[in-house]
């Protein structure tokens, strides 16, 4: 009988078996102890830390160019779930604006992807060679990141390393010359890491890119010789201007001649890689399809950063410039939305390339070109009174559109031109924005254009007896930077609010 | 391997248990004479194996073996007790002629000697020291319902059983002792046969159901240790019994009706043409032909809720088959049940068979087998929460809020493709949606038992279960081009997408029961050593731009991307209990498990959840001499027990993919999706118990009463943290929150004498909870809906948990002079809507000016049943309600959207409409652009009073007299009324909804529009043979 009970026993003990029962690993997931060792992991991860860079450039317009005087929008009465992009047009934003949110979150996961890279990169084993071009990359985009949140947050948190408990997750702001200094050195270390052009293989970061970035960093500080210093190295590179300005947004052209540094997208996948902003920019039609010629289609919800007519205006030869007809395109016909008919209505045509599928185009977005270079470098050169020098640079892409040359006149007069240049140029490249700060004239130029939207609302595409709400377009000092998402305030009671908001 | 120490505590342990069974078993019987007999049921004198008998006033007790026999020691003059589940007890007194009697028991509902399933075992009501409570499938039965938790709404005292939608076949959510939920769960833990189920209870036949107890506190759930925190619901099914073979039919029709005064009350046409009209006029905009003269609508006009509602029905069938030889018993159910929804295009179905069967080898070996096959379907499609869903909108937010000036047919009959006007964007006809769009949820479960029990030595039983979980569940759906959504008028471009779960989890269950009784000292011994292992596959096939109608299955989109998911578990798990008795008197009962899961790193993978109560039976002392009061224990309980619902890898930090394009291909990445914290510990609940029982007046009255604490310490939750972390949250402990209340019971068989009877059942909890202390910043945390970038939900040390979180309405500026002299937004304007400057600096802010504005738990909560029996007729009459809680109504955000783009309620008329007519204060201007803080921002016309009575169920049926019928045994008829009345100022469709319960983090009290609580009007038989 006690033999019984022994043998229950042992029985029990038996079955007890050890803790590997209870060692079980995520099978669709990879675990971070399991990673970051080889060179092919860490190619992984910096695909990782590249990726938010898609979801940010579908939506930058709304935060870089839907803000400026370029373009505006068609107030819809009966849909308004799209206020929080048209708060940014009327200067009418709220701490809990999701664009902000969204930017912000993704901005800041390139930099902890970047971080966790710079962290384990030392330890892992592999060539000294093929880290650095990995390291080189991650402070590119960590440079480039905090590069984008300096300029739309001001200082901002400045997280180097991964946080690794509840505290870590918790810090306050920098000042906007802590972040800066951070950029530099970022850059500083990338540009000694990284190859040129044609040796690093198209959207990944290089010597050109990196070069751009940190004289466009110099430019934005005013610190105009710096930036003059940097710019001519790019001179030296392997880069010129392609002969048609039209083909640059093709995207059987991607990484051409011109091209410095783009934000790569690729359609008919089943990841959802392609990007999206082309649908933004459309006017919103029942049947988009006879527009992009992609079909099956449905209802769009474009109508987004519609060309002003500021911007129309600013093309001095609507028929010598090859530009106006590359970028801009004009519908008239029917529209789903209350109040509107299309009536030569116009919309951009830059990325309105043949694409497979309704939604998802095929286009990059560019970020660095050439003729960005040879318009800051003019900018830098004219801020030294070297307008001479500048004008040249300034003419080389004006001759390229179709432009006569022009002589220079003063310093002033090139500022002008130059920013007016660069207006047509960069259309819709999300650049007018930061050129209307540098410029100095961001808040009296955003002031009269909101008059003339107010005293004109049907100029700027607004259905009869429609207007801008009232509030709209008290433009001052505080709007040059956008408000911390009121989240990460109410989440983390260190962070002041930017004055204003 | 085990490392060192816990070898060596393992040693210890075993050593232990192998002295108390040695010292147990070497001990002698006492001397007596020998007590023979056999138990038979009353009815059809078939043997009932398995009843307890017990000496009375001693400890001495043995069970019936499978003949209805059994042999007891005891002395002529004691009285034995005769016990058995479903049955009266029965008492013999011991003659010297005591060598062979038969005792009968009837079938009966419960009573103190009922004996309660509890865990891992059973007890007889007056024995439990713990707080459990237990309900019987005669109390269940009384009312045809599709759904056990209808069952047991209000009868189960401390047990909270909510109906969030009306979903066929959905909804029903369980809440033990106001458990209020922060980490993932706060439902219970289901045990089905002794098997923790995954699936919850939704896909259950009710009338598989012999027994459901629910153990509520710590000494009840220690023996579930990690998972015992939120209470256990026990379900025994139907157990093979040897007897003559009995069969069953039971069979209802019911008709599903939402009540008229259930509809929120939404703008008929000539006020929705006259807001509109009045909307352009405000907004000096021209009027619409359409809106100019709102009168004209007097006799037309869509009501979209009717529209897409209908007469729900259900059906169900059950048959039941039970008995069996001595060798061989069986209980076979075979059920149907069907239930087409009042929405249209939704419906329930459900085709199950238990066969559970018991097979006596021998006088030692008992083997058993359950296997209880269940497949169900449903087309319910999405019906709950706000109508802004990327994959379709849910139907009833979206109805309410389409304009009543379009229908859904044309001239000629047919439905339209879309329902708008001038003034809405383009929206679909959502009665053709209801109609066209395709949602098939097919689930295949299996739950089998399969059972060795073995006697070693008279009392000491060995015993061995395998028990197997496997659920197969394929979700397709269709959006032909004819449904589109809020915002997205078709033609659409089709779309779909096809989900397949797998579920495979078992569970092997070891363990040694050992009775003993000595000289009035009676022993329970129990050790077992249990394994369980969870694996649930997951795969999604979404597709998207199908070239047209005509091929639904995914193959046919022209882009299809895949997504899968694994998760796993398990559990490995020590557990021990002794229960030990002193005359009837004094009860005492020690519990511990010991979990060990793969949840928790290597660092905190093992814990440990101990227990202990205690009883004393005071009117069986001696000196107890109060007449009224028969029976008065007092009990108390101390515990430790754990929470299990974190996520199956949170400890770990992982890598999840992360695409990119390099040159022009696509490139596989991956990012760390989370931190992870290697050093995450249990969630401990220490939890405190005490309580008594009373019968008073010649058991006409039964009284419980408890008082419970529940510390949760260590909490376990997914924190926000700053995003500029590169992570949107943190799995971690958090800090400590305080439970507690008062729970009482009252039970009466007030009139019971040959013609009529009435007994009634009321029950009552205060349930109270307070955060105690936080390691979050500030010592508070947010959570709850975020869309609109603020919180909605606070938990603030010193204050319960999950306050609603807004600002504070002061109505509307009335006019110029107002508007001048109040604080102001910067996009305020007269007749905008008014809030109170909380923090004094003279301008509205958010979150400057937000506070605690409601709090969503009940002051308290109770259930009053009350049976009535009048010849062979019997009345039952259920009521549940609630008091005190709050809900925050979501809904207003479309319902009452001031930009004239929705329909919305009827209240909105009195809105403020200039400085002359402000209305009522409490809905604004419609000047555009000045509406969205009403909306956007959570404030207090959000908050409104949950509170309620609700006669749930109105029950009547007739027992038609068969005593001299050859084939029939028993005939009932019987007819009920489901969800009768509803007493009630919230103006929502039901007090009782959370259509948030099921997201992740808390958002207690929500209401964003769910499916309508139908009144189910039924009739039914039930048979006999």
């Amino acid at each position: 009988m006690k033999n019984n009970i022994i043998i229950a026993t042992v029985f029990l003990l038996l079955v007890s078996s050890c803790n590997d029962f209870l060692d079980i690993k995520p099978e669709t997931s990879v675990t971070t102890d399991q990673f970051f060792d080889t060179k092919d992991e860490f190619d992984q991860a910096l695909i990782g830390a590249y990726q938010p860079l898609q979801s940010i450039y579908n939506m930058d317009w709304v935060l870089s160019e839907l803000v400026s005087d370029n373009t505006y929008f068609v107030f819809n009465i009966a849909n308004r779930g799209p206020k929080p992009m048209e708060d940014f047009a009327t200067f009418t934003l709220e701490t809990n604006n999701v664009h902000l949110l969204n930017q912000w979150t993704w901005y800041y996961q390139i930099i902890s992807r970047a971080n966790q890279i710079l962290a384990k990169i030392d330890d892992a084993g592999f060539l000294p060679a093929d880290k650095d071009k990995i390291k080189g990359q991650a402070m590119f985009l960590r440079g480039f990141a905090y590069f984008e949140l300096v300029k739309k947050f001001g200082g901002v948190p400045l997280f180097l390393e991964v946080p690794d408990s509840y505290s870590g997750a918790f810090l306050a702001r920098s000042s906007p010359d802590e972040v800066y200094i951070r950029i530099i050195s970022d850059l500083n270390s990338a540009k000694d890491l990284l190859p040129t052009k044609k040796n690093q293989i198209l959207g990944k970061a290089n010597l050109g890119a990196t070069y751009t970035l940190l004289g466009n960093v110099y430019l934005t500080q005013k610190k105009w010789k710096e930036a003059e210093n940097i710019l001519r190295e790019v001179l030296k590179m392997e880069y010129s201007l392609l002969p048609n300005y039209a083909d640059l947004f093709k995207p059987s052209n991607k990484g051409n001649v011109e091209s410095i540094f783009e934000i790569s997208y690729l359609d008919g996948t089943a990841f959802n890689v392609g990007s999206t902003f082309l649908y933004s920019f459309l006017p919103t039609l029942s049947n988009p399809s006879i527009i992009t010629g992609v079909s099956p289609a449905a209802q769009n919800f474009g109508n987004f950063n519609i060309p002003a007519p500021e911007l129309l205006e600013a093309y001095e030869n609507k028929e010598k410039d090859i530009r106006f007809s590359a970028s801009i395109g004009f519908h008239t016909g029917p529209s789903p939305v209350p109040g509107v008919f299309y009536n030569n209505f116009p919309y951009i045509k830059k990325y309105l390339q043949p694409h497979a599928r309704y939604g998802e185009t095929n286009s990059n977005f560019p970020i660095f070109r050439f003729a960005d270079v040879l318009l800051m470098l003019a900018e830098s050169l004219n801020e030294q009174g070297r307008g001479g020098e500048a004008v040249e640079y300034l003419n080389l892409v004006r001759s390229r559109a179709g432009l006569d040359n022009i002589l220079y006149i003063s310093q002033p007069d090139l500022k002008e031109a130059i920013l007016k240049e660069r207006r047509i140029e960069l259309a819709f490249e999300n650049k007018r924005w930061q050129d209307l700060i540098r410029s100095g004239k961001v808040v009296s130029t955003m002031n009269e254009f909101g008059q003339k939207v107010i005293s004109n609302p049907s100029n700027y595409y607004y259905p009869q007896n429609t207007e801008p709400l009232s509030g709209s377009f008290k433009v001052s000092e505080f709007n040059l930077i956008y408000p911390i998402p009121v989240r990460e305030i109410i989440v983390n009671p260190d962070l002041i609010q930017n004055p204003g908001y | 391997m085990l490392n060192n120490y816990q070898s060596f505590l393992k040693t210890r342990f075993v050593g232990f248990l192998l002295a108390v069974f040695i010292v147990s078993v070497s001990s002698s019987f006492s001397q007596s004479i020998t007590v023979k007999g056999t138990v038979v049921s009353e009815e059809d004198n078939e043997p009932v194996p398995g009843a307890l008998i017990s000496v009375k006033g001693t400890q001495k007790g043995t069970v019936t073996d499978i003949d209805g026999s059994f042999e007891i020691q005891a002395s002529v003059g004691e009285t034995l007790v005769v016990s058995f589940i479903g049955f009266t007890t029965n008492e013999v007194v011991v003659t010297s002629e005591s060598t062979n009697i038969q005792v009968a028991l009837a079938y009966s509902t419960s009573d103190l000697s009922e004996v309660v399933v509890v865990g891992y075992g059973s007890q007889t009501t007056r024995d439990i020291s713990s707080a459990v409570e237990s309900i019987s499938f005669e109390d269940l039965t009384k009312a045809p319902v599709p759904q056990i938790g209808q069952m047991l709404q209000g009868k189960i005292l401390g047990v909270r059983v909510n109906q969030t939608t009306g979903r066929p076949g959905e909804g029903m959510r369980f809440q033990i002792r106001g458990s209020a939920s922060i980490s993932a769960g706060s439902e219970p833990l289901y045990v089905i046969d002794g098997m923790p189920v995954s699936g919850g209870l939704n896909n259950l036949n009710p009338a598989e159901i012999e027994t459901i107890s629910v153990l509520k506190d710590a000494a009840a759930t220690a023996l579930y240790g990690s998972r015992g925190a939120n209470g256990v619901v026990l379900i025994q099914t139907k157990l093979a019994r040897a007897g003559k073979m009995q069969i069953e039919f039971d069979s209802f029709i019911g008709f599903d009706r939402v009540p008229e005064n259930r509809n929120l009350k939404m703008m008929d046409a000539v006020q929705y043409a006259q807001f509109q009209k009045e909307t352009a006029e405000l907004n000096k905009r021209p009027v619409n032909p359409m809106f100019q003269d709102p009168a004209s609508y007097a006799d037309s006009g869509t009501n979209w809720m009717d529209e897409i509602s209908r007469i729900g029905t259900i059906q169900s069938y059950n048959l039941t088959l039970r008995g069996g030889s001595k060798k061989f018993s069986s209980a076979v159910t075979a059920g149907y049940f069907n239930q087409e929804g009042v929405v249209v295009g939704t419906g329930y179905e459900r085709y199950s068979l238990r066969f559970n069967t018991g097979f006596q080898a021998s006088d030692k070996l008992k083997i058993s087998f359950n296997l209880a096959p269940t497949y169900a379907t449903n087309t319910n499609f999405s019906s709950d929460g706000n109508p802004y869903g990327a994959a379709g909108g849910n139907i009833v937010s979206s109805a309410l809020i389409t304009t009543p000036l379009v229908g859904p047919y044309d001239e000629d009959g047919n439905l339209r493709l879309t329902a708008s006007d001038p003034s809405s964007f383009g929206n679909p006809n959502w009665l053709r949606v209801a109609k066209e769009r395709v949602y098939e949820d097919q689930n295949l479960s299996i739950l089998s038992n399969s059972i060795i029990e073995y006697e070693i030595i008279k009392g000491l039983k060995a015993k061995v279960s395998a028990n197997i979980e496997l659920n197969e569940n394929k979700i397709f759906q269709f959006n032909p081009s004819t449904a589109g959504r809020l915002f997205l008028p078709p033609p659409v471009i089709p779309f779909g997408s096809e989900r397949n779960t797998s579920l495979k989890n078992w569970l092997i269950e070891n363990t040694i029961d050992y009775n003993k009784e000595v000289n009035g000292h009676k022993f329970d011994v129990l050790i077992g050593f249990t394994s369980q292992k969870s694996r649930f596959e997951n795969t999604f096939i979404n597709a998207t731009n199908y070239p047209d109608d005509k091929i639904q299955a995914v193959s046919a989109a022209s882009q299809i991307a895949v997504t899968n998911d694994v998760q796993e578990w398990s559990l490995l798990s020590y557990l021990a209990r002794v229960n030990y008795n002193y005359k009837n008197k004094y009860l005492l009962s020690g519990a511990i498990r010991r979990d060990g899961s793969s949840r928790f790193g290597p660092q905190n993978r093992w814990g440990n959840f101990p227990s202990l109560s205690l009883g004393w039976v005071v009117s069986e002392e001696d000196f107890w001499n109060i007449e009224a009061i028969s029976f008065f224990k007092i009990r108390s309980s101390y515990g430790v027990v754990g929470n299990f619902n974190i996520g199956n890898y949170a400890f770990r930090s992982s890598l999840t993919p992360s695409n990119y394009v390099f040159g022009n291909s696509f490139r596989q990445g991956r990012g760390v999706s989370n931190i992870g914290d290697p050093a995450l510990g249990w969630e401990r609940n220490k939890q405190f118990n005490i309580g008594t029982d009373l019968t008073l007046f010649n058991d006409k009255v039964q009284i419980t009463y408890n008082y419970y604490t529940r510390i949760s310490s260590d909490l376990l939750y997914n924190v926000d943290i700053p995003l500029s972390s590169g992570f949107n949250s943190l799995q971690t402990n958090v800090g400590e929150l305080k439970f507690w209340g008062h729970e009482i019971g009252i039970n009466s068989f007030l009139i019971n004498n040959d013609r009529f009877s009435w007994n009634s059942n009321f029950n009552i909890s205060f349930d109270r909870n307070e955060t105690v202390s936080l390691s979050t910043a500030g010592g508070v945390f947010f959570h709850g809906l975020s869309g609109y970038g603020f919180f909605s939900h606070r938990t603030q040390v010193g204050r319960p948990l999950g306050q609603f979180y807004g600002a504070v309405q002061d109505g509307v500026y009335i006019n110029q002079q107002d508007f001048d002299s109040s604080p102001k937004h910067s996009s305020s304007q007269v007749g905008t809507i008014k809030f109170e400057d909380l923090n004094g600096d003279g301008v509205i802010t958010f979150p400057g000016d937000y506070t605690e504005i409601g709090n969503p738990w009940p002051k308290y909560t109770l259930g009053f049943t009350n049976d009535f029996s009048f010849s062979n007729f019997n009345l039952s009459i259920v009521l549940v309600g609630s008091y005190g809680n709050q809900i925050l109504t979501h809904y207003d955000n479309w319902v009452t959207n001031l930009d004239g783009v929705f329909n919305v309620l009827e209240e909105v008329k009195d809105r403020w409409k200039s400085p002359e007519n402000p209305g009522k204060g409490l809905y604004g201007s419609t000047q555009a652009g000045t509406t969205f803080l009403e909306r956007d921002r959570w404030h207090s016309r959000f908050i409104k009073d949950g509170s309620y009575i609700s006669v749930r169920t109105i029950s009547l049926s007739y027992n038609f007299p068969m005593e001299n019928n050859k084939f029939i045994d028993n005939l009932r008829v019987y007819s009920s009324v489901q969800n009768a009345f509803l007493f009630t100022n919230y103006p929502g469709t039901n007090p009782e909804v959370n259509t948030r319960n099921s997201g992740s983090g808390i958002n207690p009290g929500v209401d964003e529009n769910s499916y309508p609580i139908p009144r189910t009007i039924s009739v039914g038989f039930n048979v006999t043979f």
